[in-house]
């Protein structure tokens, strides 16, 4: 069972029409031969970069959709990498549900007008993702006896689907999807901000602690430390009484 | 405390519901609203969303920044 990948690369901000459509040829071959399926591949917006890349402000977006096996990410990663004019790249396998909803959307763009089509579409992708939550289902026992019915009877795509599900579990290609691991600490960085927010008290609580301590053993510091932290001494007052 | 969300009242989202089923990395207009000035992810309790949501969120927002969609620091 192939997965569905979306491809988003950045090609040089110089390439003229026939460059990117070159680049589009290139990865299209890439895909077919690697055995996989394009649905679209598309120049998606001329856009500033939100830094520089390879020295660029700006680049052509281009966007492709496909299926294929898990070995795909890898292929595209290498012929991409490969490619002077490609300055990034990403390829990410998408969600369920934004699969079925850009299936639709390309649908609706290649058959404007023809509402069967679009349906059709529609039912497909939503019966693969059924027979694909059905399979995950399936216990072991299950498994084998299906494929023992399907050796009786000689009912091919029920049967396939589910066989190829239980092999090509998603396991391995979330790491594919994420080359980004450096982001990992971004989580992290929300938190100095903390420093606005309600914690102003406690911080403050935390500083006066010391200079107070202080003040008690060495008189001379007394007076500037006083004048620092006025709200503190009164609490400290409070704690000792 | 920042004009009456002190504790106790949750803050509503405005820009997504708790039920989006996905977010899309390429959606820049709308990370734009949860990123901070620095080019930060927004954290959760500013913008009240769901530990659902903001997992989606931050995991769009990466994404929209390795491919040069979003900074990832500004200033």
């Amino acid at each position: 069972m192939p997965n569905f990948y979306e491809t988003l690369l950045i090609v040089t901000p110089e390439a003229d029409d026939d460059g990117v459509s070159a680049v589009i040829g290139d990865l299209r071959t890439a895909i077919e031969s690697d055995g996989g399926t394009v649905l679209q591949a598309r120049v998606w917006e001329r856009r500033k970069l939100a830094y520089m890349v390879k020295g660029k402000t700006e680049g052509i977006y281009v966007i492709i959709h496909a299926d294929g096996e898990r070995t795909l990410p890898a292929v595209l990663k290498e012929r991409m990498k490969l490619d002077e004019s490609v300055i990034r790249s990403m390829v990410v396998r998408l969600s369920d549900q934004q699969e079925i909803d850009v299936r639709q959307e390309i649908a609706e763009r290649d058959h404007a007008g023809d509402a069967a089509a679009i349906e059709e579409q529609r039912v497909a992708a939503e019966r693969r993702h059924e027979a694909e939550a059905a399979a995950a289902a399936m216990s072991l026992d299950e498994i084998v006896a299906a494929e023992e019915a399907e050796a009786e009877t000689a009912d091919s795509d029920v049967g396939d689907d589910g066989e190829a599900e239980s092999a090509d579990s998603d396991v391995g290609d979330d790491g594919e999807a994420e080359p980004a691991d450096s982001d990992v600490g971004d989580d992290g960085e929300a938190e100095p901000a903390d420093s606005d927010v309600g914690d102003d008290g406690e911080a403050t609580g935390g500083d006066n602690e010391g200079p107070t301590v202080e003040t008690s053993l060495v008189d001379e510091n007394a007076e500037d430390v006083a004048d620092d932290s006025e709200d503190s001494t009164v609490d400290d007052e409070g704690k000792e009484g | 405390m920042r004009g009456g969300y002190g504790r106790g009242r949750r803050r509503r989202n405005k820009y997504l519901k708790d039920d989006v089923l996905y977010i899309d990395y390429k959606n820049v207009d709308l990370l734009q609203h949860f990123i901070l000035d620095r080019g930060k992810i927004q954290p959760r309790r500013t913008n009240g969303n769901s530990a659902k949501v903001q997992r989606m969120l931050s995991r769009a927002i990466r994404r929209a920044r390795e491919i040069a969609l979003l900074p990832y620091t500004t200033g």
